[in-house]
């Protein structure tokens, strides 16, 4: 083959090879960007997360609690129930957070005996929690109302 | 770029850092697109394919065992797919013999039609290694070595079929390189 025959043909095929090709570049890039787009979108935000670890340990925490005072009681028919805390976990996990409030009363709930036989007073606590969160993506407002029972007691000098 | 800039770039990708991995993309579209035509015959379908390949990898790159055979590893997987691509596409074609063994051209001008036909048709009649080594050396200007690394041949194999893939498309050819040379 001769230079410039050789030449013709780099040329020729080159040309060919670019007037095919060239309209499918970019095409990958673009794929890739709305991956990690889709991704993104996905992917459970911070906030939420943080909400879940906030709340999670909350609701165990004062499930125990009351879990814990019940057993140390003698008097079953005082026996705190435990609430269950499935729904309020869930619902925390919608974050953020734009409202909560609290009412709270404390009865009497007569005597009782602890395990080693000290007598004492027991003092029902009844809280009312209302939360209320927002849901940033469509703006949707939930609103969960949490009853707390706290069984506390006082110990009763014998006569 | 070298392998030496390769190699950290891989890394990065491999831990996930997308910037790292667009630049692979930019880096290697060019002789994936090659790779896919080649096996393809169809520009379209070939972007499909390296669109799917340059996805997939992404995802699979934690299997990739050392960075500095990732042209490798990633030309296998356009490789695979524009093979599973041309079988799916098979069975279609057969039910239109009229259509076996031709390739859609893109939007030539009329005059250039018929020339970009011949050209094809030329690339076609070479065996399907030695059309890519062709179309990595016309689309993206790989030299013999790159084209080795890439296809996992040697170099003096590369070189071997580039020279004979020109004799074939020069003899298949040769009436259009007199209309040029004039």
């Amino acid at each position: 083959m001769t230079s410039p025959e050789k030449q013709n043909l780099d040329r020729m095929l080159s040309a060919h090879l670019q007037k095919s090709l060239n309209s499918q570049r970019g095409k990958a890039k673009d794929a890739f960007q709305n991956l990690l787009r889709q991704q993104q979108q996905t992917a459970p935000k911070p906030y939420r997360k943080l909400w879940l670890w906030a709340g999670l340990p909350s609701a165990l925490a004062a499930s125990l609690a009351i879990s814990i005072t019940a057993f140390s009681l003698r008097n079953p028919g005082d026996s705190p129930t435990p609430i269950p805390s499935n729904n309020i976990t869930a619902a925390a996990s919608l974050t953020p957070v734009v409202d909560q409030e609290t009412v709270t009363r404390s009865l009497d709930a007569g005597t009782g005996l602890l395990a080693d036989d000290t007598p004492v007073k027991l003092i029902r606590q009844q809280t009312l929690q209302r939360t209320q969160w927002i849901d940033p993506s469509d703006r949707a407002t939930y609103s969960v109302t949490q009853p707390i029972e706290k069984v506390g007691y006082v110990k009763i000098q014998p006569y | 770029m070298t392998d030496l800039d390769l190699q950290p770039l891989v890394s990065r990708a491999m831990r996930k850092d997308a910037n790292a991995f667009s630049t692979l993309i930019e880096r290697f579209e060019k002789s994936a697109l090659a790779l896919a035509y080649s096996v393809l015959h169809n520009a379209d379908r070939a972007g499909d394919v390296v669109q799917e390949a340059f996805i997939r990898a992404w995802q699979e790159l934690h299997k990739l065992q050392e960075p500095q055979r990732f042209a490798g590893w990633f030309m296998q997987i356009v490789r695979n797919l524009a093979i599973d691509a041309h079988r799916r596409i098979r069975p279609a074609l057969s039910e239109y013999p009229e259509l076996e063994g031709k390739t859609e051209m893109p939007d030539f001008a009329m005059e250039t039609q018929e020339k970009a036909s011949e050209i094809e048709e030329a690339l076609t009649e070479l065996d399907e290694t030695t059309r890519t080594c062709v179309m990595m050396r016309y689309y993206d200007g790989k030299s013999a070595r790159e084209i080795a690394e890439l296809l996992q041949l040697s170099a003096p194999a590369v070189d071997m079929r580039l020279s004979r893939g020109r004799a074939l498309l020069r003899n298949r050819l040769v009436h259009l390189l007199a209309e040029e040379v004039i």
